[in-house]
């Protein structure tokens, strides 16, 4: 498609620039529903960059679990590099992608880690604005990458087909199922659905679980239709498919623990909703 | 006396400086004739978009801190855009021109290979 454009004289890959619109767009609709519960932009901005270094750290993490067997064919045949060639294919080959579970898991992390401080946002707030951004986010990001020419589907009599791609060469002369899209409307899709139960008040403080309920079913059955077999395999699945599988068993623990602690608190939740706590001012 | 004024100015000079640093590192990459211009180029970049980063949280720190005792937040403010601007500016340089750390080393590696 589209892998690059030139603004300025630069070459700038589209998928950068659609994951750039996705942090702006997320950041402000973020801040749209933060600003309702009465926080600061500053605490937003604070907490959204250190969620960006969880999301950042975890991706390329995750990425290079995918790729273990390259890893261990490094360290079994470290006598062979020179420092040069080790950090090319240490860094460059082997964690050099990113993988989106991973940045997801990262981010919450990194939420987690800075929501416990208590100088910022209260997480109760935060989770339920993470949960809603994050198919906002991810929507781009599909467009990006159909832009980009990454993460495409398998070969397909319907679809697109792609030539001259200098970045993915697989891609090129092949009619594939534009699977990118499709996940970006599910996406879509999601972010409309939690928005929706998050303006009705539903899942209060517990739409991530709804969140870890729906899209790891959604990104599991999609994972069929992906061409490019670079993510790693694991008992026969995807690395994003056994993720999928451990998210989706997270949300089932959760629920089981969440309902058996309302049951012995006499059907009040198990764990009150705080009120929005008022900015506090140093 | 502003209590705030300190954090506010951390934050803008930080913020100057994840600015300034990357275009400095293009008109380097430009005229770049070694491997070793271009690490320090890379280095460069990515000095910049760590200082943008701290800038960020420095300025929005005092942004909240200079809110709290009712003192001008301009400073902050401006920091603020400009640790953003430097942020994404030096995030381009490093990842989509295509001088991050991978490519630059691969290529420096295929260069050395080829010399022998």
């Amino acid at each position: 498609m589209y892998p690059y454009v030139i603004i300025f004289g630069k070459e700038i890959g589209t998928y950068f620039i659609c994951t750039l619109v996705g942090i702006i767009v997320c950041f402000f609709f973020a801040y749209f529903l933060a600003k309702k519960k009465g926080q600061l932009i500053e605490d937003l901005i604070i907490t959204v960059v250190y969620i960006l270094i969880g999301m950042f750290v975890g991706g390329h993490l995750v990425y290079g679990i995918t790729n273990t067997s390259k890893i261990i064919f490094i360290f079994q045949h470290i006598s062979e590099y020179n420092f040069l060639s080790f950090v090319v294919d240490f860094f460059g080959v082997c964690f050099g992608g990113m993988v989106f579970y991973g940045g997801l898991l990262g981010g919450i992390a990194a939420m987690w880690l800075v929501c416990r401080t208590g100088k910022y946002i209260p997480s109760n707030i935060m989770f339920d604005i993470w949960a809603i951004c994050v198919p906002l986010f991810h929507t781009f990001g599909r467009i990006g990458c159909f832009l980009g020419g990454c993460c495409f589907g398998v070969e397909c009599k319907v679809g697109f087909t792609v030539h001259d791609n200098p970045y993915n060469p697989a891609i090129n002369d092949v009619n594939r199922f534009p699977v990118q899209l499709v996940e970006a409307a599910c996406n879509l899709i999601l972010f409309l659905v939690l928005y929706m139960l998050y303006r009705k008040g539903k899942f209060k403080n517990r739409l991530l679980i709804v969140y870890f309920y729906i899209y790891p079913v959604v990104r599991f059955t999609l994972e069929f239709f992906r061409g490019d077999e670079i993510r790693g395999f694991l008992f026969g699945l995807s690395t994003s498919q056994n993720i999928s599988i451990l998210l989706f068993a997270f949300a089932v623990i959760f629920t089981i623990v969440d309902l058996n602690k309302k049951r012995k608190n006499g059907g009040e939740p198990a764990e009150e909703a705080k009120p929005a706590e008022e900015p506090q001012m140093v | 006396m502003d209590t705030t004024k300190s954090q506010q100015m951390t934050g803008l000079i930080l913020g100057i400086i994840s600015v300034a640093l990357p275009i400095v590192a293009g008109i380097i990459a430009d005229n770049a004739s070694s491997i070793g211009v271009v690490v320090v180029v890379i280095i460069m970049c990515l000095a910049a978009l760590v200082l943008g980063i701290i800038g960020i949280v420095k300025s929005a720190g005092a942004m909240k801190a200079a809110g709290a005792a009712g003192e001008n937040k301009v400073v902050s403010i401006i920091g603020l855009i400009i640790s953003i601007i430097g942020t994404v500016y030096s995030a381009i340089d490093f990842f989509a021109v295509g001088i991050c750390v991978a490519c630059v080393l691969c290529a420096a590696g295929s260069i050395a290979s080829q010399l022998g």
